[in-house]
């Protein structure tokens, strides 16, 4: 008897050990995601009380809000070609061939994707803006935000094609040439059906980010060019329409979740079974004349993308009326009172670094619980916790910050004036990366390690301690680091929720650039190299805990 | 008729082809046989025009094929692993090369059926490649291969990842296929069983080059060299010199080495063999006996029915004059 009931109370207590490790991350979700994201719903379809459809069918009618959904649309589905059509023959370079300075070249190849979009909107104009160093102005037309874009995911489609792409059986083209098939024939026919799953799963990240292209767009886009993004930010802070703002969410969340359902299926779709081989297998050193000449043009092309726009940033942030100089350093580094920060730049800096560190300690236990709970668990519920966690990811930054202005209001969750909200709206965009991160790495643990330890002699907590602890420890580090990289770029949702007496670096480099003059524009520029400087930090420290590609993305 | 002049495949550094000359016959089933490293896929890839040579020359029919790319060529090859299009049907896999040679549909759909029913998958045309064992896969391989009936047909070792047993099986269905599709082929494998089951004439290949050439019977009653010897399973290869001073017997002609075959031996107190057993395995059917000849020559011996001998003792062995072969030249 004894004996019997022996499973059913381990059952039990494993039901009630998973409860407690989920309490957490759960009520973190329900309060600051579903409560914000709910309160959008109420306030656009409920303004006053009862339920007035007229913001949204405003928002469905207005010519002006149509142009604005459709310049939406259409802005990132050029971004996605563009970006395919340039990256696509770079993922091919970088994963079939081998040469000198291919590993930093694709270790480079990502640093956009870590960059702060404020760094990046602001080296774009430093690039091609008023007075840019390409000597045209492209600030408002569709080309810089183009470029810019293409900027950023270039790295998307490089790591999530090339990936696959590199362990494609490379006899799977030459079984179709030997049939008879010619080069582009074997391509269009059994390559890229095949990189299929990947296209299309790299082509909904890129859509996805360009649909919710927030900082870019406000820098680059001028007063012509917005995006609901934009539109949700001016209805909000400009115009206090706050049912319209709520509205054009709604809109928003409907676009976002059609996209990430294409996604999740591109991601099905990968049932037919590929025969992946290793890399070694792929690879090969371009040899013939041909060869040496697309892998040429394409890293010239990956470091032009790469290097010149941050080279510009760099170059701007010293250029001053006297020539070359550290002035607008200097200038950061005063303690003054800056009149358009309304407070020191200094402490925009010191407000970033602490930001960051909340950020981290808090996405490390909710991140870490969360993330443990669905990289040891096998079970349906877990599976499920797991997609409820990657909702935030697919939530644009500006949803999450306009759902905080307005769900956070009353009672204890007036959350408005305390400072504590920024990290805490910060924990939330980080979340998703920090699970992202931790999950594969916790998984990646070879079961017959824990039981090699077992045979050898090791309870299990001493089994957990020696084996498990020092990979979960490490992947923490990384999901940490992550989330401190995240918080410091922040800028989409910290914008609506942050006080004019707080400020971080992004929102103060946004301050500055809407200044006119010559000083406001080299602090900003001077600003953005050092929050570049400081991301990069923190991802250097990343990299050092990360293995490999596991958990890359 | 295929002829390879002079052929050299280099990678960098590395010769895997040297210096290679061969010819195939029309009709022929030529086997390229020899150890990972040989050259022998080398060879095959480079016929195909997936490999370009650095020197040499490959002709077709007199006509040389330097010029003509890989899909022109008009030779089927089947790969190791199969290389099936996972995102295809079986049928669509088979119909591959037909579609092109731009045929009708209607023609594709007669062919596909044909050759599915020659390789024994008649009916499985709908079925996805992921669902299909081993053995399937390697029919469809087969199928997709001759379906645009080439003018030569290249099998590069297409039975290496089956079990054994598997492969016994297969090999007798390919080399029936063969026969009734009569096209001139090159079969690749390190496995010479399969070699000898399969092929006109073996090509042993040892470091990119041609070690030895001739009908299995040729290649197993003489090897023309120690390594030839070795790779294809013999043991007890002696230099003759010893074998003389032992006693032994030798072939005549003379030549540089001498195997006694392991099933040759049998226990016998008039033999000429005087050796101490080392060893006893229990083989199932016979026993494997390790024994020493006088100058310490390590032999083995296969011993059926009788009771074996322990080891330790001293026996005298006598040997069937068949199973004494010469070895080099």
């Amino acid at each position: 008897m004894v004996t019997a009931s022996r499973p059913a109370r381990a059952r039990t207590s494993r039901i009630l050990g998973t409860a407690v490790v989920a309490a957490l991350p759960v009520a973190f979700i329900a309060v600051f995601f579903v409560y914000p994201v709910g309160s959008i719903l109420w306030r656009g379809m409920v303004p006053d009380g009862r339920f007035d459809p007229s913001p949204l069918t405003r928002v469905l009618t207005d010519p002006e809000l149509r142009r604005v959904a459709w310049f939406t649309l259409w802005q990132a589905a050029a971004s996605t070609l563009v970006t395919l059509v340039v990256a696509l023959p770079g993922a091919y370079v970088l994963s079939h061939y081998r040469f000198r300075g291919r590993s930093l070249i694709r270790a480079a190849v990502t640093i956009p994707l870590i960059l702060p979009t404020v760094v990046v909107g602001v080296a774009f104009l430093a690039l091609a803006g008023p007075d840019g160093a390409l000597g045209v102005d492209l600030k408002g037309s569709i080309w810089l935000i183009l470029f810019a874009h293409v900027f950023y995911n270039y790295a998307v489609v490089v790591r999530t094609v090339g990936g696959l792409w590199g362990h494609l059986d490379p006899r799977m083209e030459q079984a179709a040439r030997v049939l008879g098939a010619c080069r582009v024939r074997a391509c269009r026919q059994v390559t890229l059906p095949l990189l299929r799953p990947a296209i299309g799963a790299a082509a909904s990240i890129v859509f996805l980010f360009s649909f919710t292209s927030f900082g870019v767009i406000l820098l680059l886009g001028g007063p012509r060019r917005a995006t609901l993004e934009v539109e949700i930010y001016r209805q909000t802070a400009q115009l206090l329409n706050l049912p319209l703002a709520a509205a054009l969410a709604i809109v928003q969340l409907v676009g976002v979740f059609v996209i990430l359902t294409v996604y999740a299926r591109h991601q099905e779709r990968r049932t037919v079974e590929l025969n992946l081989r290793p890399s070694v297998e792929v690879e090969r050193i371009p040899s013939t004349r041909g060869e040496k000449r697309l892998v040429f043009a394409n890293v010239v092309f990956m470091a032009a993308l790469l290097f010149v726009p941050l080279a510009v940033l760099v170059e701007r942030s010293l250029r001053t009326a006297g020539g070359l100089g550290f002035d607008y350093y200097r200038a950061l580094g005063n303690g003054a009172s800056n009149t358009v920060l309304a407070v020191a730049p200094t402490e925009a800096l010191r407000n970033s670094l602490s930001f960051a560190a909340i950020t981290a300690v808090l996405a490390l236990v909710i991140g870490g619980l969360a993330a443990s709970l669905v990289g040891y668990g096998r079970s349906r519920a877990t599976q499920w916790f797991d997609s409820l966690l990657m909702l935030p990811l697919g939530t644009s930054a500006v949803t999450v910050g306009f759902g905080f202005l307005i769900s956070l209001d009353r009672g204890v969750l007036d959350l408005r004036s305390e400072p504590i909200i920024i990290p805490l709206a910060h924990t939330l965009v980080a979340l998703p990366f920090v699970i992202r991160v931790m999950v594969p790495m916790i998984r990646s643990i070879d079961p017959r390690l824990r039981e090699a330890a077992a045979t050898l002699g090791a309870g299990p907590v001493r089994v957990w301690r020696e084996i498990d602890l020092p990979i979960v420890a490490r992947a923490g580090l990384v999901g940490a680091g992550f989330a401190a990289a995240v918080s410091l770029g922040e800028f989409g949702a910290t914008t609506f929720i942050v006080r004019p007496n707080v400020t971080t670096l992004p929102v103060a480099i946004f301050r500055l650039l809407s200044r006119p003059g010559a000083m406001n524009f080299g602090m900003a520029m001077a600003m953005s190299v050092v929050l570049m400087v400081v991301t990069a930090v923190v991802m250097l420290f990343v990299e050092r805990f990360r293995a490999g590609d596991i958990g890359s993305f | 008729m295929l002829e390879i002049e002079g052929l050299t495949v280099t990678y960098g550094d590395v010769v895997a082809i040297d210096n290679l000359d061969l010819t195939i016959e029309p009709g022929e089933i030529v086997s390229l046989l020899g150890p990972s490293g040989s050259g022998k896929s080398t060879l095959l890839r480079a016929v195909a025009g997936l490999e370009k040579p650095t020197a040499g020359i490959l002709r077709w029919n007199g006509g040389d094929l330097a010029a003509i790319p890989v899909h022109r060529r008009g030779f089927g090859l089947m790969f190791q692993d199969y290389a099936l299009f996972p995102h295809r049907t079986v049928a669509a896999n088979v119909a591959f090369g037909l579609e092109m040679m731009h045929k009708s549909r209607a023609e594709i759909g007669e062919r596909v059926d044909t050759v599915l029913s020659l390789v024994g998958l008649q009916g499985y045309g709908d079925r996805a490649i992921g669902h299909l064992s081993g053995g399937q896969q390697q029919r469809v391989a087969l199928a997709r291969a001759i379906a645009p009936a080439p003018r030569l047909l290249m099998f590069d070792e297409p039975l290496g990842s089956l079990d054994r047993s598997l492969r016994d099986r297969l090999v007798v269905e390919l080399h029936d296929i063969l026969d009734r599709v009569g096209a001139t082929s090159i079969y690749v494998t390190h496995d010479q069983q399969e070699a000898f089951a399969l092929a006109d004439r073996v090509v042993l290949l040892h470091d990119g080059r041609i070690e030895q050439v001739g009908s299995p019977e040729e290649l197993w009653s003489h090897p023309r060299s120690p390594f030839a010897a070795r790779f294809l399973g013999f043991r007890n290869l002696v230099p003759t010199g010893n074998a003389r001073a032992m006693g032994w017997p030798t072939p005549s002609p003379v030549t540089d080495h001498v195997v006694y075959r392991a099933d040759g031996f049998s226990p016998d107190d008039d033999g000429p063999f005087v050796v101490t057993t080392r060893s006893r395995t229990y083989r199932g059917d016979h026993h494997l006996l390790v024994v020493t000849a006088a100058d310490g020559t390590e032999l083995d011996v296969v011993v059926r029915g009788e009771p074996a001998p322990e080891p330790g003792r001293q026996l005298r062995l006598r040997l069937d004059p068949s199973a004494v072969v010469p070895v080099g030249e």
